[in-house]
Protein backbone atom coordinates (compact mmCIF):
# COMPACT_ATOMS: atom_id res chain seq x y z
CA UNK A 1 0.00 0.00 0.00
CA UNK A 2 1.37 3.29 -0.88
CA UNK A 3 2.01 6.05 2.12
CA UNK A 4 -0.93 8.22 2.68
CA UNK A 5 -1.17 11.61 1.48
CA UNK A 6 -0.80 13.27 4.84
CA UNK A 7 0.11 16.86 4.10
CA UNK A 8 -0.79 18.58 1.28
CA UNK A 9 -0.25 22.89 0.54
CA UNK A 10 -1.44 24.19 -2.94
CA UNK A 11 -0.90 27.48 -4.63
CA UNK A 12 0.15 29.07 -0.98
CA UNK A 13 0.30 32.70 -1.29
CA UNK A 14 1.17 34.88 1.60
CA UNK A 15 3.47 37.27 2.77
CA UNK A 16 6.35 36.22 0.67
CA UNK A 17 5.50 33.31 -0.58
CA UNK A 18 4.22 33.02 -4.35
CA UNK A 19 2.06 30.17 -5.28
CA UNK A 20 4.04 27.29 -3.43
CA UNK A 21 2.85 23.92 -3.47
CA UNK A 22 4.15 21.51 -1.57
CA UNK A 23 2.74 17.58 -0.65
CA UNK A 24 4.01 15.41 2.19
CA UNK A 25 3.33 11.85 2.90
CA UNK A 26 3.88 9.83 5.84
CA UNK A 27 7.42 7.83 6.13
CA UNK A 28 8.77 10.62 4.04
CA UNK A 29 11.12 13.28 5.10
CA UNK A 30 11.58 16.43 3.12
CA UNK A 31 14.18 19.76 3.47
CA UNK A 32 13.62 22.78 2.72
CA UNK A 33 16.47 25.15 1.84
CA UNK A 34 16.35 28.77 1.02
CA UNK A 35 18.80 31.65 1.81
CA UNK A 36 17.53 33.71 5.15
CA UNK A 37 14.29 36.00 4.18
CA UNK A 38 13.16 33.37 1.07
CA UNK A 39 9.83 32.34 2.84
CA UNK A 40 10.68 28.59 4.37
CA UNK A 41 9.57 29.85 7.90
CA UNK A 42 6.48 31.67 6.57
CA UNK A 43 5.57 28.56 4.67
CA UNK A 44 6.19 26.56 8.15
CA UNK A 45 4.12 28.58 9.47
CA UNK A 46 1.18 28.14 6.63
CA UNK A 47 1.18 24.48 6.70
CA UNK A 48 1.02 24.53 10.53
CA UNK A 49 -2.02 26.43 10.41
CA UNK A 50 -0.75 29.28 12.53
CA UNK A 51 -1.20 31.96 9.83
CA UNK A 52 -3.76 31.97 6.87
CA UNK A 53 -2.89 32.02 3.56
CA UNK A 54 -4.15 34.91 1.32
CA UNK A 55 -4.83 32.42 -1.57
CA UNK A 56 -4.28 29.10 -1.83
CA UNK A 57 -5.47 26.23 1.12
CA UNK A 58 -3.53 23.37 2.85
CA UNK A 59 -5.22 20.05 3.72
CA UNK A 60 -4.12 17.66 6.26
CA UNK A 61 -4.63 14.00 5.65
CA UNK A 62 -7.18 15.12 3.28
CA UNK A 63 -9.24 17.42 5.02
CA UNK A 64 -8.99 21.13 4.61
CA UNK A 65 -6.67 22.88 7.68
CA UNK A 66 -9.13 25.96 8.04
CA UNK A 67 -12.35 23.49 8.68
CA UNK A 68 -10.14 21.69 11.37
CA UNK A 69 -10.33 22.86 15.29
CA UNK A 70 -7.09 24.57 15.91
CA UNK A 71 -6.32 22.17 18.83
CA UNK A 72 -6.89 19.36 16.57
CA UNK A 73 -4.49 20.79 13.84
CA UNK A 74 -1.79 21.69 16.47
CA UNK A 75 -1.91 18.15 17.78
CA UNK A 76 -1.19 16.30 14.50
CA UNK A 77 1.02 18.98 12.77
CA UNK A 78 4.11 19.21 15.21
CA UNK A 79 6.00 22.71 14.51
CA UNK A 80 9.37 22.88 16.19
CA UNK A 81 9.60 26.61 15.86
CA UNK A 82 12.73 28.38 16.13
CA UNK A 83 11.31 29.96 19.19
CA UNK A 84 11.59 30.29 22.85
CA UNK A 85 8.75 27.25 23.69
CA UNK A 86 10.52 25.84 26.96
CA UNK A 87 10.93 27.66 30.20
CA UNK A 88 14.99 27.95 30.51
CA UNK A 89 14.96 27.89 34.17
CA UNK A 90 13.13 24.47 34.40
CA UNK A 91 14.71 21.22 33.94
CA UNK A 92 14.03 19.21 30.74
CA UNK A 93 11.78 16.68 31.79
CA UNK A 94 9.78 18.71 34.27
CA UNK A 95 9.56 21.56 31.64
CA UNK A 96 8.38 18.74 28.89
CA UNK A 97 5.65 17.38 31.78
CA UNK A 98 4.57 20.56 32.44
CA UNK A 99 3.89 20.76 28.15
CA UNK A 100 2.40 17.30 28.16
CA UNK A 101 -0.60 18.11 31.38
CA UNK A 102 -0.83 21.09 29.66
CA UNK A 103 -1.37 19.79 25.88
CA UNK A 104 -3.65 16.76 27.62
CA UNK A 105 -6.12 19.79 29.16
CA UNK A 106 -5.06 18.94 31.94
CA UNK A 107 -6.38 15.62 32.88
CA UNK A 108 -4.04 13.27 31.55
CA UNK A 109 -2.97 10.61 34.48
CA UNK A 110 0.56 11.14 35.79
CA UNK A 111 2.01 7.70 34.76
CA UNK A 112 0.66 8.47 30.88
CA UNK A 113 2.18 11.54 31.04
CA UNK A 114 5.33 10.51 32.53
CA UNK A 115 5.44 8.03 29.50
CA UNK A 116 4.83 10.37 26.79
CA UNK A 117 7.78 12.16 28.01
CA UNK A 118 9.69 9.08 28.36
CA UNK A 119 9.07 8.75 24.80
CA UNK A 120 9.69 12.08 23.45
CA UNK A 121 12.91 12.08 25.36
CA UNK A 122 14.37 9.12 23.96
CA UNK A 123 13.40 9.63 20.34
CA UNK A 124 15.23 12.65 20.44
CA UNK A 125 18.23 11.22 22.10
CA UNK A 126 18.44 13.25 25.22
CA UNK A 127 17.10 10.83 28.13
CA UNK A 128 20.39 11.16 29.45
CA UNK A 129 20.18 15.16 29.75
CA UNK A 130 16.57 15.06 30.97
CA UNK A 131 17.64 16.54 34.80
CA UNK A 132 19.98 19.41 33.14
CA UNK A 133 18.07 23.07 33.28
CA UNK A 134 17.13 23.81 29.77
CA UNK A 135 19.27 27.12 29.46
CA UNK A 136 22.43 24.76 30.37
CA UNK A 137 21.45 22.91 26.90
CA UNK A 138 23.32 23.73 23.94
CA UNK A 139 21.94 24.98 21.06
CA UNK A 140 21.47 21.66 19.49
CA UNK A 141 20.09 19.82 22.21
CA UNK A 142 17.49 22.75 22.55
CA UNK A 143 16.63 22.17 19.04
CA UNK A 144 16.59 18.17 20.28
CA UNK A 145 14.33 19.99 22.94
CA UNK A 146 12.08 21.64 20.83
CA UNK A 147 11.00 18.21 18.82
CA UNK A 148 10.78 16.55 21.86
CA UNK A 149 7.79 19.19 22.97
CA UNK A 150 6.37 18.54 19.95
CA UNK A 151 6.61 14.74 19.66
CA UNK A 152 4.81 15.14 23.40
CA UNK A 153 1.15 14.68 21.27
CA UNK A 154 2.89 11.77 18.56
CA UNK A 155 1.85 14.03 15.49
CA UNK A 156 1.32 12.94 12.46
CA UNK A 157 3.11 15.73 10.58
CA UNK A 158 6.30 16.74 12.13
CA UNK A 159 8.03 20.54 11.15
CA UNK A 160 11.41 21.61 11.70
CA UNK A 161 12.81 24.74 12.05
CA UNK A 162 16.42 25.25 12.06
CA UNK A 163 17.71 27.85 14.50
CA UNK A 164 18.36 31.33 12.95
CA UNK A 165 22.47 31.09 12.02
CA UNK A 166 22.39 27.53 12.46
CA UNK A 167 25.68 25.78 12.25
CA UNK A 168 26.51 22.63 9.89
CA UNK A 169 25.95 20.63 12.75
CA UNK A 170 22.95 22.13 13.32
CA UNK A 171 21.52 21.30 9.91
CA UNK A 172 22.69 17.80 10.36
CA UNK A 173 20.89 17.46 13.03
CA UNK A 174 17.18 18.30 11.72
CA UNK A 175 18.19 16.07 8.45
CA UNK A 176 18.86 13.47 11.63
CA UNK A 177 16.05 13.92 13.61
CA UNK A 178 13.76 14.28 10.21
CA UNK A 179 15.23 10.72 8.79
CA UNK A 180 14.02 9.29 12.50
CA UNK A 181 10.68 10.29 12.70
CA UNK A 182 10.31 9.58 9.06
CA UNK A 183 11.35 6.15 9.57
CA UNK A 184 8.45 6.26 12.37
CA UNK A 185 5.77 6.91 9.58
CA UNK A 186 5.14 10.76 10.01
CA UNK A 187 5.89 13.13 7.13
CA UNK A 188 9.06 15.38 8.20
CA UNK A 189 9.52 18.56 6.91
CA UNK A 190 12.89 19.87 7.95
CA UNK A 191 14.50 23.62 7.35
CA UNK A 192 18.35 23.82 6.39
CA UNK A 193 20.00 27.05 5.10
CA UNK A 194 22.42 25.40 2.20
CA UNK A 195 21.78 21.99 2.59
CA UNK A 196 25.49 20.57 2.69
CA UNK A 197 24.36 17.58 5.00
CA UNK A 198 21.54 16.21 2.70
CA UNK A 199 22.16 12.73 0.54
CA UNK A 200 21.78 12.83 -3.27
CA UNK A 201 18.69 10.69 -2.57
CA UNK A 202 16.89 12.95 -0.27
CA UNK A 203 14.11 15.20 -1.32
CA UNK A 204 14.73 19.01 -1.48
CA UNK A 205 12.32 22.21 -1.80
CA UNK A 206 13.95 24.76 -2.51
CA UNK A 207 12.33 28.73 -2.01
CA UNK A 208 14.27 31.46 -3.75
CA UNK A 209 12.78 34.76 -3.03
CA UNK A 210 9.25 33.00 -1.92
CA UNK A 211 9.42 30.82 -5.25
CA UNK A 212 9.61 27.29 -5.33
CA UNK A 213 12.03 26.89 -7.94
CA UNK A 214 12.38 23.13 -7.11
CA UNK A 215 10.87 20.19 -5.84
CA UNK A 216 12.51 16.80 -6.15
CA UNK A 217 15.53 14.48 -5.69
CA UNK A 218 19.16 16.98 -4.57
CA UNK A 219 21.05 14.55 -7.31
CA UNK A 220 18.09 15.58 -9.30
CA UNK A 221 18.50 19.16 -8.51
CA UNK A 222 22.16 19.36 -9.38
CA UNK A 223 21.59 17.68 -12.83
CA UNK A 224 18.61 20.36 -13.24
CA UNK A 225 20.76 23.32 -12.46
CA UNK A 226 23.89 21.66 -14.26
CA UNK A 227 25.71 21.51 -10.68
CA UNK A 228 28.06 19.98 -9.59
CA UNK A 229 27.66 19.60 -5.26
CA UNK A 230 25.12 20.54 -2.73
CA UNK A 231 26.83 23.21 -1.52
CA UNK A 232 26.70 24.93 -5.01
CA UNK A 233 23.34 24.67 -4.96
CA UNK A 234 21.81 28.05 -3.37
CA UNK A 235 24.99 30.14 -4.34
CA UNK A 236 24.05 29.34 -8.26
CA UNK A 237 20.60 30.17 -7.70
CA UNK A 238 20.92 33.43 -6.00
CA UNK A 239 22.49 34.65 -9.20
CA UNK A 240 19.31 33.73 -11.26
CA UNK A 241 15.69 35.40 -11.38
CA UNK A 242 13.85 33.46 -9.36
CA UNK A 243 10.39 34.07 -10.66
CA UNK A 244 11.78 32.85 -13.93
CA UNK A 245 13.65 29.90 -12.17
CA UNK A 246 10.32 28.66 -10.88
CA UNK A 247 8.91 28.98 -14.40
CA UNK A 248 11.76 26.53 -15.60
CA UNK A 249 10.81 24.25 -12.93
CA UNK A 250 7.13 24.12 -13.64
CA UNK A 251 8.00 23.37 -17.39
CA UNK A 252 10.56 20.79 -16.64
CA UNK A 253 10.16 17.04 -16.67
CA UNK A 254 11.55 17.08 -13.19
CA UNK A 255 7.99 18.59 -12.13
CA UNK A 256 6.42 16.82 -9.17
CA UNK A 257 2.93 15.44 -9.23
CA UNK A 258 1.16 17.70 -7.05
CA UNK A 259 -1.05 14.82 -4.53
CA UNK B 1 10.52 11.93 41.17
CA UNK B 2 12.73 8.80 41.75
CA UNK B 3 14.15 6.09 38.88
CA UNK B 4 12.18 3.54 40.69
CA UNK B 5 8.54 5.75 40.65
CA UNK B 6 9.02 6.76 37.09
CA UNK B 7 9.27 2.61 36.37
CA UNK B 8 6.48 1.80 38.42
CA UNK B 9 4.49 4.74 36.65
CA UNK B 10 5.38 3.17 33.30
CA UNK B 11 4.50 0.00 34.47
CA UNK B 12 1.08 0.80 34.68
CA UNK B 13 0.77 3.24 31.81
CA UNK B 14 2.08 0.17 29.78
CA UNK B 15 -0.80 -1.78 31.49
CA UNK B 16 -3.36 0.45 30.53
CA UNK B 17 -1.77 0.28 27.18
CA UNK B 18 -2.39 -3.50 27.23
CA UNK B 19 1.63 -4.44 27.27
CA UNK B 20 2.94 -2.51 24.50
CA UNK B 21 6.17 -3.38 25.57
CA UNK B 22 9.38 -1.00 26.59
CA UNK B 23 8.20 2.79 26.57
CA UNK B 24 10.33 4.98 24.29
CA UNK B 25 12.16 2.77 22.38
CA UNK B 26 10.90 3.85 18.54
CA UNK B 27 11.28 0.59 16.89
CA UNK B 28 11.66 0.58 13.14
CA UNK B 29 8.57 -0.35 11.03
CA UNK B 30 8.63 -3.27 10.02
CA UNK B 31 10.54 -4.90 13.51
CA UNK B 32 8.12 -6.86 15.86
CA UNK B 33 6.78 -4.70 17.81
CA UNK B 34 7.31 -1.47 16.19
CA UNK B 35 4.85 0.91 16.72
CA UNK B 36 2.19 1.36 13.81
CA UNK B 37 3.22 4.68 11.46
CA UNK B 38 2.09 7.99 12.67
CA UNK B 39 -0.61 7.98 10.14
CA UNK B 40 -2.75 5.53 11.53
CA UNK B 41 -4.76 6.20 14.41
CA UNK B 42 -4.01 2.90 16.43
CA UNK B 43 -1.20 4.17 18.49
CA UNK B 44 -2.36 8.28 18.94
CA UNK B 45 -0.07 8.03 21.74
CA UNK B 46 -0.03 8.40 25.44
CA UNK B 47 -1.58 11.22 25.91
CA UNK B 48 -4.32 10.57 23.33
CA UNK B 49 -8.23 10.02 25.50
CA UNK B 50 -6.86 13.04 27.77
CA UNK B 51 -8.18 15.91 25.11
CA UNK B 52 -10.53 17.48 24.24
CA UNK B 53 -10.39 16.23 20.67
CA UNK B 54 -9.91 12.63 21.84
CA UNK B 55 -12.70 10.14 21.22
CA UNK B 56 -14.50 8.48 23.36
CA UNK B 57 -11.60 6.25 25.13
CA UNK B 58 -9.60 7.78 28.30
CA UNK B 59 -12.53 10.44 28.18
CA UNK B 60 -11.36 13.77 30.55
CA UNK B 61 -12.56 13.68 34.20
CA UNK B 62 -15.55 15.86 34.27
CA UNK B 63 -15.48 19.52 34.98
CA UNK B 64 -17.84 21.76 36.94
CA UNK B 65 -19.41 24.97 34.99
CA UNK B 66 -17.42 27.49 37.00
CA UNK B 67 -14.47 25.56 36.74
CA UNK B 68 -14.68 25.20 33.30
CA UNK B 69 -15.61 28.42 32.66
CA UNK B 70 -12.17 30.12 34.38
CA UNK B 71 -9.88 27.06 33.17
CA UNK B 72 -9.53 25.87 36.68
CA UNK B 73 -7.82 23.02 36.16
CA UNK B 74 -5.33 24.17 33.76
CA UNK B 75 -4.70 26.61 35.55
CA UNK B 76 -3.62 25.14 38.40
CA UNK B 77 -1.06 23.08 36.39
CA UNK B 78 -0.30 26.69 35.20
CA UNK B 79 0.46 27.45 39.02
CA UNK B 80 2.36 24.83 39.47
CA UNK B 81 4.85 25.33 36.65
CA UNK B 82 5.10 29.03 37.88
CA UNK B 83 5.64 27.91 41.20
CA UNK B 84 8.29 25.38 39.92
CA UNK B 85 9.54 28.67 37.89
CA UNK B 86 10.05 30.50 41.10
CA UNK B 87 11.98 27.96 42.74
CA UNK B 88 14.54 27.17 39.99
CA UNK B 89 14.99 31.16 39.98
CA UNK B 90 15.54 32.06 43.66
CA UNK B 91 17.78 34.99 43.15
CA UNK B 92 15.04 36.89 40.72
CA UNK B 93 12.43 35.89 43.25
CA UNK B 94 14.51 37.34 46.09
CA UNK B 95 14.90 40.31 44.37
CA UNK B 96 11.08 40.81 44.14
CA UNK B 97 10.88 40.21 47.92
CA UNK B 98 13.62 42.45 48.64
CA UNK B 99 11.89 45.36 47.19
CA UNK B 100 9.78 45.27 50.31
CA UNK B 101 12.64 45.83 52.94
CA UNK B 102 13.76 48.75 50.13
CA UNK B 103 10.68 50.31 49.87
CA UNK B 104 10.51 50.39 53.92
CA UNK B 105 13.62 51.57 53.96
CA UNK B 106 13.13 54.49 52.26
CA UNK B 107 10.07 55.04 53.77
CA UNK B 108 11.66 55.68 57.02
CA UNK B 109 14.26 57.72 55.72
CA UNK B 110 11.30 60.42 54.12
CA UNK B 111 8.69 59.82 56.86
CA UNK B 112 10.61 58.54 59.91
CA UNK B 113 8.55 60.49 63.46
CA UNK B 114 6.55 62.15 61.11
CA UNK B 115 2.65 61.86 61.36
CA UNK B 116 0.54 59.68 59.03
CA UNK B 117 -0.19 61.94 55.88
CA UNK B 118 -1.63 61.79 52.35
CA UNK B 119 2.35 61.93 51.31
CA UNK B 120 2.78 58.55 53.29
CA UNK B 121 -0.16 57.06 51.76
CA UNK B 122 1.36 58.13 48.35
CA UNK B 123 4.11 56.45 49.38
CA UNK B 124 2.41 53.86 50.81
CA UNK B 125 0.57 53.21 47.86
CA UNK B 126 2.74 53.45 45.45
CA UNK B 127 5.06 51.30 47.07
CA UNK B 128 2.11 48.34 46.94
CA UNK B 129 1.55 49.05 43.35
CA UNK B 130 4.95 49.00 42.03
CA UNK B 131 5.33 45.32 43.92
CA UNK B 132 2.57 44.24 41.88
CA UNK B 133 3.90 45.70 38.80
CA UNK B 134 7.20 44.59 39.04
CA UNK B 135 6.55 41.06 39.83
CA UNK B 136 4.29 40.49 36.96
CA UNK B 137 5.57 42.83 34.18
CA UNK B 138 8.12 40.85 32.91
CA UNK B 139 5.80 37.71 33.28
CA UNK B 140 3.53 37.54 29.79
CA UNK B 141 6.77 39.40 27.20
CA UNK B 142 9.36 36.85 28.63
CA UNK B 143 6.77 33.49 27.38
CA UNK B 144 4.99 35.04 24.63
CA UNK B 145 5.70 32.47 22.01
CA UNK B 146 5.14 29.99 24.60
CA UNK B 147 1.89 30.95 25.69
CA UNK B 148 0.68 31.72 22.41
CA UNK B 149 1.78 28.10 21.42
CA UNK B 150 -0.05 26.39 24.09
CA UNK B 151 -3.23 28.13 23.39
CA UNK B 152 -3.17 26.20 20.09
CA UNK B 153 -3.90 23.17 21.95
CA UNK B 154 -6.52 24.88 24.17
CA UNK B 155 -4.72 25.80 27.10
CA UNK B 156 -7.12 29.34 27.43
CA UNK B 157 -5.88 32.72 28.15
CA UNK B 158 -8.08 33.20 30.71
CA UNK B 159 -6.61 30.30 32.57
CA UNK B 160 -2.92 31.50 32.01
CA UNK B 161 -4.18 35.14 33.17
CA UNK B 162 -5.69 33.69 36.68
CA UNK B 163 -2.61 31.66 37.20
CA UNK B 164 -0.62 34.48 36.97
CA UNK B 165 -2.63 36.89 39.01
CA UNK B 166 -2.70 33.94 41.87
CA UNK B 167 1.53 33.42 42.09
CA UNK B 168 1.42 37.13 41.57
CA UNK B 169 -0.80 37.35 44.98
CA UNK B 170 1.65 35.11 46.49
CA UNK B 171 4.44 36.99 46.29
CA UNK B 172 2.20 40.57 47.10
CA UNK B 173 1.42 39.36 50.49
CA UNK B 174 4.45 38.74 52.19
CA UNK B 175 5.86 42.18 50.48
CA UNK B 176 2.66 44.41 51.66
CA UNK B 177 3.06 42.38 55.12
CA UNK B 178 7.06 43.64 55.27
CA UNK B 179 5.78 46.92 54.33
CA UNK B 180 3.04 47.74 56.38
CA UNK B 181 5.02 46.05 59.59
CA UNK B 182 8.39 47.80 58.88
CA UNK B 183 6.68 51.31 58.21
CA UNK B 184 4.51 50.61 61.73
CA UNK B 185 8.12 50.46 63.39
CA UNK B 186 9.12 54.07 61.44
CA UNK B 187 6.34 56.04 61.10
CA UNK B 188 3.35 57.01 63.64
CA UNK B 189 0.44 54.62 61.42
CA UNK B 190 -2.85 56.37 62.56
CA UNK B 191 -4.97 53.29 60.91
CA UNK B 192 -5.31 49.66 61.82
CA UNK B 193 -2.50 47.72 60.49
CA UNK B 194 -4.96 44.62 59.07
CA UNK B 195 -7.05 46.97 57.27
CA UNK B 196 -3.92 49.07 55.88
CA UNK B 197 -2.59 45.50 55.18
CA UNK B 198 -5.34 44.77 53.45
CA UNK B 199 -5.98 47.73 51.42
CA UNK B 200 -2.24 47.64 50.14
CA UNK B 201 -2.62 44.26 48.94
CA UNK B 202 -5.37 45.00 47.35
CA UNK B 203 -3.65 47.76 45.28
CA UNK B 204 -1.18 45.15 44.99
CA UNK B 205 -2.96 42.82 43.23
CA UNK B 206 -4.52 45.33 40.89
CA UNK B 207 -0.81 45.94 40.48
CA UNK B 208 -0.28 42.90 39.07
CA UNK B 209 -3.22 42.95 37.07
CA UNK B 210 -2.03 46.01 35.54
CA UNK B 211 1.62 44.54 34.89
CA UNK B 212 -0.22 42.15 33.14
CA UNK B 213 -1.56 44.45 31.13
CA UNK B 214 1.50 45.83 30.29
CA UNK B 215 3.00 42.50 29.50
CA UNK B 216 0.64 41.72 26.90
CA UNK B 217 0.53 44.74 25.21
CA UNK B 218 4.30 44.55 24.61
CA UNK B 219 5.63 42.44 21.91
CA UNK B 220 9.17 42.58 22.87
CA UNK B 221 11.03 42.87 26.56
CA UNK B 222 12.55 46.02 25.54
CA UNK B 223 9.21 48.12 25.04
CA UNK B 224 8.91 47.45 28.90
CA UNK B 225 11.13 50.49 29.46
CA UNK B 226 8.84 52.66 27.53
CA UNK B 227 5.08 51.35 28.96
CA UNK B 228 6.10 50.75 32.62
CA UNK B 229 7.68 53.92 33.82
CA UNK B 230 4.88 55.19 31.68
CA UNK B 231 1.64 53.69 33.08
CA UNK B 232 3.21 54.57 36.78
CA UNK B 233 3.68 57.89 36.03
CA UNK B 234 0.22 58.56 35.04
CA UNK B 235 -0.52 57.59 38.54
CA UNK B 236 1.17 60.29 39.43
CA UNK B 237 -2.69 62.11 38.70
CA UNK B 238 -3.80 60.25 41.56
CA UNK B 239 -2.43 63.36 43.77
CA UNK B 240 -5.65 64.44 45.50
CA UNK B 241 -3.91 68.47 45.41
CA UNK B 242 -3.24 68.53 41.99
CA UNK B 243 -3.23 72.40 42.38
CA UNK B 244 -3.98 74.57 38.97
CA UNK B 245 -4.34 70.87 37.45
CA UNK B 246 -7.64 70.25 38.98
CA UNK B 247 -9.18 73.23 37.02
CA UNK B 248 -7.93 71.54 33.75
CA UNK B 249 -9.23 68.51 35.26
CA UNK B 250 -12.74 69.77 34.98
CA UNK B 251 -12.71 71.28 32.13
CA UNK B 252 -11.55 68.19 30.17
CA UNK B 253 -13.51 65.15 31.67
CA UNK B 254 -9.61 63.73 33.00
CA UNK B 255 -11.84 63.07 35.98
CA UNK B 256 -12.85 59.69 34.19
CA UNK B 257 -9.72 58.97 33.72
CA UNK B 258 -8.39 59.36 37.21
CA UNK B 259 -11.19 56.44 38.10
CA UNK B 260 -9.12 53.90 36.01
CA UNK B 261 -6.20 54.83 38.44
CA UNK B 262 -5.77 51.99 40.91
CA UNK B 263 -3.58 54.44 43.20
CA UNK B 264 -6.57 56.90 43.61
CA UNK B 265 -9.08 54.21 44.39
CA UNK B 266 -5.33 53.05 47.18
CA UNK B 267 -5.39 56.43 48.64
CA UNK B 268 -9.73 56.30 48.80
CA UNK B 269 -9.48 53.57 50.76
CA UNK B 270 -6.27 54.53 52.92
CA UNK B 271 -7.90 57.29 53.75
CA UNK B 272 -10.96 55.97 54.76
CA UNK B 273 -8.71 53.79 57.07
CA UNK B 274 -7.42 57.01 59.01
CA UNK B 275 -7.60 57.68 62.35
CA UNK B 276 -8.72 54.31 63.37
CA UNK B 277 -11.99 55.04 63.01
CA UNK B 278 -13.14 53.30 59.59
CA UNK B 279 -15.64 54.51 57.19
CA UNK B 280 -16.81 51.12 55.96
CA UNK B 281 -18.92 52.40 52.65
CA UNK B 282 -16.23 54.71 51.08
CA UNK B 283 -13.80 51.48 52.00
CA UNK B 284 -15.72 48.84 50.36
CA UNK B 285 -16.25 51.13 47.77
CA UNK B 286 -12.59 52.00 47.00
CA UNK B 287 -11.62 48.43 47.59
CA UNK B 288 -14.45 47.49 44.60
CA UNK B 289 -12.81 50.17 42.96
CA UNK B 290 -8.93 48.19 42.84
CA UNK B 291 -10.81 45.31 42.13
CA UNK B 292 -12.36 47.13 38.97
CA UNK B 293 -9.08 48.46 38.15
CA UNK B 294 -7.85 45.22 38.54
CA UNK B 295 -10.29 43.02 36.38
CA UNK B 296 -10.46 45.96 33.90
CA UNK B 297 -6.69 45.05 33.35
CA UNK B 298 -7.03 41.39 33.11
CA UNK B 299 -9.82 41.65 30.48
CA UNK B 300 -7.73 44.30 28.63
CA UNK B 301 -4.82 41.65 28.90
CA UNK B 302 -6.98 38.72 27.25
CA UNK B 303 -8.08 40.88 24.26
CA UNK B 304 -4.72 42.07 23.70
CA UNK B 305 -3.76 38.46 23.65
CA UNK B 306 -6.78 37.05 22.04
CA UNK B 307 -5.42 39.15 18.64
CA UNK B 308 -2.05 38.29 19.16
CA UNK B 309 -0.30 36.19 16.27
CA UNK B 310 1.74 33.40 17.23
CA UNK B 311 5.44 32.99 16.07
Amino acid sequence: MSPRLLLEARDLTSDGLHGVSLSLKGGEACFLLGPPASGKSQLLRLLAGVRVPSEGRVRLAGADLEGLEVDRVARQVGFAADAPLLHGALRLRSALSHGASLRAGGSAAPARVELAVQRALESVGLSERAKTRIRRLTSAERLRARVALELLTEPKVLLIDAPAGASPAEEELVRELADREARAGRAVLGVGKEGAALKPGDRVVVLLSGYRVWDGALADALTHFDLDGPDQLLRALAKGEPRELAQRYRASSWQRGEG
Amino acid sequence: MSDEELEALLAEARGERGGAGSPGARREPGEPGAPAPADSTSDPGPLAGSTSASGAAGAPLPESGISRLLGLRVASHLCARELELLRATPLATCLLLLMAPLAAASLHAIFAGSEEGVELHFALALYALCFGCFNSASEVVSERALMLRERRFGVPVRAYLLSKVLVGALLAAPQCLVLVSLADRSVQLDAPLLGLYIALFCCALSGTCLGLLVSSVARRARALLVLLPGVLLAQGLAWPRLGGADRALERVPLDLARRALPLRWALEALEALRGFEVAWLPLLQSLAGLGACGLSCVALAAVALWFADEV
